[in-house]
């Protein structure tokens, strides 16, 4: 992580964003609430419970658990990450399992990361109506 | 356009979908910038497949609304892939929806589109669709 006030390369700030995809993959969300800032906001999509504004860390991080419990062999495989100054963005194929069933999409995420490393907001895209019609129904 | 076998820049790539993205929105689109088995996947308009099939389909998009502006809030780019983060407005039926929109291109190495893919925010797209 670097010190407090300087400036991250783009390849830092993806490492940044790599690192938490890891630590949620490892199911150490300790390691993933590190990557935010403690007024981050993640912004979810869609109808499902998911969907909606979380704002500060404990609010997204509880709905990052309570996705890590809803759905069974997440995976959240990172295919590309590209980066400028303001954004990071993660093209994700992703699969879920629930009571049996699989549903894969392939999915966006959004981030801002500040010069030290850290999240601040989070946007996800990706076809959650799908996702409940696949899963939920 | 570089010439045929040159291998463009992520920054020639951005310049490229920038100029594509905004000549959309006005129903100009051209063929030249799509490889010949292109495909577009679409919240809008399903899965497209072929040049021309692609091309048509996004000459469309803006002539089945009143209004339909995309405007590049940022585009990213790599070696293999371009990504537009897009502020779409669309009003139809007299009422104006205002979304956020996710594309994310393929290119080959002359600039053409090979793969499009493009997310609308779900909340939004129903409010589009049920116009």
């Amino acid at each position: 992580m670097a010190e407090a006030g300087i400036k991250l390369s783009l390849d830092q700030k993806i490492q940044s964003i790599r690192d938490g995809f890891e630590g949620f993959k490892r199911g150490d969300l300790k390691a993933v609430a590190q990557l935010f800032t403690d007024d981050a906001v993640w912004h979810g999509r869609g109808s499902t419970k998911f969907g909606g504004d979380f704002k500060g860390k404990d609010a997204l991080m509880g709905n990052m658990a309570q996705y890590a419990q809803t759905y069974q062999n997440i995976r959240l495989d990172i295919h590309d990450i590209l980066a400028n100054d303001k954004h990071v963005v993660a093209l994700v194929n992703s699969s879920v399992q629930r009571d049996g069933k699989t549903y894969a999409d392939q999915q966006t995420f959004v981030f801002h990361v500040n010069d030290q490393g850290k999240t601040t907001e989070t946007w996800v895209a990706s076809d959650t109506e799908q996702l409940k019609k696949s899963l939920e129904s | 356009m570089a010439d045929a076998g040159t291998k463009l820049t992520p920054q020639q790539k951005i310049e490229m979908a920038r100029k594509a993205i905004e000549g959309t929105s006005r129903g100009e689109v051209s063929l030249e910038g799509f490889s010949e088995a292109a495909v577009m996947r679409g919240s809008l308009m399903g899965e497209v497949r072929g040049r021309d099939a692609v091309v048509a389909a996004l000459k469309k998009m803006p002539t089945m609304f009143e209004e339909f502006r995309q405007h590049p809030h940022a585009i990213l780019a790599d070696n293999d892939h371009v990504v537009a983060l897009i502020n779409l407005k669309v009003k139809s039926g007299g009422k104006t929806v205002e979304a956020q929109q996710v594309m994310v291109v393929h290119t080959n190495d002359q600039g053409q589109v090979t793969e499009l893919w493009a997310m609308i925010e779900p909340e939004a797209l129903k409010q589009i669709q049920s116009r």
